[in-house]
């Protein structure tokens, strides 16, 4: 157990922009816990759970703090547990097609793991680098190429948790009484996670990438849906929207579209874009300080749309889909431009944003936003979601993770104020004006991302009736409320 | 049937009472009901539900105030057969083609009924394959084939016992307060644990299941192939035709018979398979309730008569798990959550082994 300032300090933040926004404020830990500790085997974890409730003391799960929305951010104080010790990768089931691994266990190291004995679990989401596969099962992430292998619900097969009580629950998919799915997505409100049992894939023999500009939006979302709903299956679909593919082209004139909106340098980007390295920093609040106007200029400039596919797997599969994809995709009205523009994203995958300081401390935030919806609800949760924000942040979107029966969407936007009060309470609205219109225009506030404390308030817009089965569940498990409290589930005032 | 009295009358329309599990809302000028007889007559129209009688909802909402009758005035439903002592209620009467209830596309109100562009339908309890396939052959879309058992009996039912899940994207309840409770639409979400873990498999523990979202697809002609082989190495071949890439539409392990099995497959060009002959499209047994992995099922095979492996294909990407229905089984958890949700006990022989699905 460690106790010590640094500790405390280093572990009160994840990446949600609001421990920015707090250390803007001369507040670099709002909410720091009492202590750290970093348990090695799960009898330790059984032990810290029977110390904590002695004492009433939160408990809080923390695998690699690269949640984006305060998922771990110790509210009410307590103990912070990194499982990070944990990570034992098992050998694989080879008739199963399974592997259990440990919470702690980084992504990465887990991919190349498999990669050396023949398989990938093929899940990469940008912060592979720096996020746990208990984080990933706790938050419901998703991969790059979820569109092949499915978000990581699809993947677990069951898990292994130390309840409250200290009781240890092993579930798996084939138990009539199964609870792997309470599990997923709890977000350690509900127990600790210590294993989960994982399927896993042949390692791909091959892997081809296309891009394909559309004139509009309307027709490449309408090329996507047609190619997931063929039957295909391939591992990537990231279409980007008019304005998102103009900042790439601009960048490049010769169309090496590169994909930064998950990355740190997407507003440096933009103002090398318009205003030249050297006046990034004052610049920003001249590109920010008219979102209305930026909006309207870069909706008037910005035509067409980038498209980026994939395939990977067995060469006799992807040498028969991906050609027969290419076809549809022409068909449907795009235009073949090459292996470069999906090279160029290979390339640049997992640049997560670990420097937005840069940002921040020019008096602007960035923040981006997943949704999942429906495809007859896309287009309309799109547009709603911009025109809610284009007032107040500049925006722009991109499509990824595509299934046969939606989509999810991915927002980012920016915006800046002098005050950092201010800009605080203009983030809230922004976040509270897009995540209303994606609930009145039928979509759901959170693909990837998860809930923590960034979406915990409109949780009862989600669910409605559905909300008081977790209540009861949380209520049964974890009686005392000491496991991450505060997270996914609103206080049950806010609610009445 | 015992039944408590409320100290007054109960409200003329139910307030929401979602997130506020023990409000009342009485008000003075409604009619004092003493029983759970009265309050249902009352609500409902004399005669129509009672201990003994099978009620027959002609919509959610009535199967709302049902439910929340009887846990008003302790009451216990069953969804089954009339049974002495219980509240039984046919379900499969309710059986429509959903539409939005509110007029609205947001993800508070009842889903869309057919939705070509996703290729979603939202049903009541009561459709049956047979006569959903029916409705979708007009929009050209299809339910996939061996994902339910029995053609002709309420979809609703199958996916109380535990068929059909990765077909459901979607789904309607009514809890045990009468709340009637939606999940939110979108291929994949991460707010949170799924809800329909209450629903899938757990026989109305949870709640009534009244609607379901059902993953249907653009509908094509198949060809169907048979291959009779020992029953282990088929298992092996259909584990190794799934872990591919296939575009097959469905593939079906039937009547294993000792060490003999036949291997189904259906595809969608009409190709020829190495090592089929072409078939007839073939028919489920009843389901026998096995499910496990790769690995279990292969120990099924070496000591089952009739092992069935149904319906994996391309709504299962991932497959290797037989759906079959569940058994009814509890956990300590599992009773422990409805405890909360339920603490009346309103829902206790909803699902039981005894109250059965109707």
């Amino acid at each position: 157990m460690r106790r010590g300032t640094p500790e405390r300090y280093a572990y009160a933040a994840d990446l949600w922009p609001k421990n920015q926004l707090w250390k803007m404020q001369g507040e670099p830990a709002r909410y720091a816990p009492d202590a750290v500790v970093q348990p090695g085997t799960e009898a330790e974890i059984i032990a810290i759970c029977a110390a904590v409730a002695e004492r009433s003391v939160p408990l809080i799960p923390y695998g690699a703090g690269s949640g984006v929305c305060g998922g771990t951010v110790p509210i009410r104080g307590g103990v912070i547990m990194d499982v990070r010790r944990l990570r034992n990768i098992g050998p694989i089931d080879p008739l199963d097609m399974t592997v259990t691994v440990d919470a702690g266990v980084i992504g990465m190291h887990l991919e190349e793991t498999l990669a050396e004995r023949g398989y990938t679990l093929g899940h990469f989401p940008s912060s592979i680098l720096c996020s746990t596969v208990g984080g990933w099962v706790a938050a419901r992430s998703a991969g790059q190429f979820s569109s092949k292998y499915g978000k990581i619900e699809d993947m677990v097969v069951g898990v292994r948790v130390v309840l409250p009580d200290g009781r240890v629950v092993e579930t798996h998919e084939s138990q009539p009484h199964d609870l792997t799915a309470l599990y997923v997505g709890s977000e350690g409100t509900l127990g600790t996670i210590v294993s989960a049992t994982l399927r896993v894939h042949p390692a791909p023999e091959t892997q081809v990438f296309r891009g394909f500009r559309f004139r509009t939006l309307d027709d490449a979302v309408r090329g996507i849906r047609l190619l997931m709903q063929s039957g295909k299956e391939p591992c990537l679909v990231r279409l980007y929207d008019p304005v998102d593919t103009l900042l790439h082209r601009s960048k490049d004139p010769a169309a090496s579209f590169k994909d930064s909106t998950e990355s740190p340098s997407f507003l440096h980007g933009l103002l090398d874009s318009a205003l030249g390295r050297g006046a990034k920093k004052a610049g920003i609040a001249l590109a920010l300080g008219n979102p209305s106007l930026l909006n309207r200029l870069a909706n008037t400039v910005a035509a067409e749309c980038l498209l980026i596919v994939g395939f990977e797997g067995a060469t006799s599969v992807v040498d028969r889909d991906a050609p027969a994809a290419w076809r549809l995709l022409e068909d449907a009205g795009g235009v073949d431009g090459g292996e470069g523009p999906g090279r160029q994203w290979l390339e640049k995958r997992y640049a997560v944003s670990f420097k937005q300081s840069a940002i921040y401390a020019a008096g602007a935030f960035v923040d981006t936003l997943e949704v999942g919806c429906t495809w007859s609800r896309l287009l309309p949760v799109y547009h709603a979601v911009r025109a809610a924000l284009a007032p107040h942040a500049l925006i722009m979107a991109h499509m990824s993770h595509a299934y046969r029966e939606g989509c999810s969407i991915y927002f980012t936007f920016a915006a800046h104020r002098r005050d950092p009060k201010a800009l605080e309470r203009h983030y809230d609205r922004v976040i509270e004006e897009a995540l209303t219109a994606v609930i009145r225009e039928g979509g759901s506030i959170a693909h990837h991302h998860g809930v923590g404390l960034a979406k915990r308030d409109h949780m009862a817009r989600e669910h409605g009736a559905g909300l008081r089965l977790l209540y009861a569940a949380k209520d049964a498990l974890d009686p005392f409320a000491l496991m991450n409290p505060g997270k996914v589930l609103p206080d049950r005032a806010v609610t009445q | 049937m015992s039944a408590r009295t409320p100290k007054s009358g109960p409200p003329a329309a139910r307030p929401d009472r979602s997130t506020e599990p023990d409000a009342r809302d009485y008000t003075e000028d409604q009619p004092i009901l003493d029983t759970l007889e009265q309050a249902l007559d009352s609500r409902l129209g004399t005669g129509r539900a009672g201990s003994g009688r099978c009620f027959v909802p002609r919509s959610v909402e009535e199967l709302s105030t049902f439910v929340a009758t009887a846990d008003e005035f302790g009451g216990k439903v069953t969804a089954g057969p009339p049974r002495p002592g219980l509240l039984a209620v046919d379900l499969a009467a309710l059986a429509g083609v959903a539409e939005h209830r509110n007029g609205r596309p947001g993800n508070s109100g009842r889903h869309q009924g057919v939705d070509p562009i996703s290729q979603l339908v939202t049903i009541d309890y009561g459709v049956t394959p047979a006569a959903l396939d029916a409705i979708l052959e007009g929009q050209g879309l299809e339910l996939p084939a061996l994902w339910f058992s029995d053609p002709n009996a309420p979809i609703g039912r199958a996916v109380a016992c535990g068929e059909g899940g990765p077909l459901v994207a979607g789904l309607e309840a009514v809890l045990p307060d009468g709340a009637v409770f939606h999940t939110p639409l979108a291929p994949r979400r991460a707010s949170g644990p799924s809800p329909e873990v209450f629903f899938l498999g757990r026989r109305h523990r949870f709640g009534f299941l009244t609607a379901i979202t059902l993953r249907v697809r653009e509908r094509q002609p198949v060809s169907w192939f048979r291959r009779e082989d020992v029953a282990t190495d088929l298992l092996d071949l259909a584990r190794l035709r799934l872990l591919a890439a296939t575009r097959d539409r469905g593939v079906a392990l039937l009547r294993g018979a000792g060490d003999r099995a036949s291997l189904y497959v259906a595809i969608v060009a009409g190709d020829a398979v190495e090592g089929f002959v072409p078939a007839a499209a073939p028919t489920l047994p009843p389901a026998n309730g096995t499910r496990g992995s790769w690995s279990t099922l292969r120990e099924s095979f070496r000591r089952a008569d009739d092992v069935t492996l149904t319906a994996v294909g391309p709504f299962d990407r991932h497959g290797g798990f037989m759906r079959g229905p569940s058994v009814g089984a509890q956990s300590i958890d599992l009773d422990a959550i409805a405890a909360r949700l339920d603490p009346r006990g309103t829902f206790a022989f909803a699902g039981d082994a005894a109250g059965g699905v109707p």
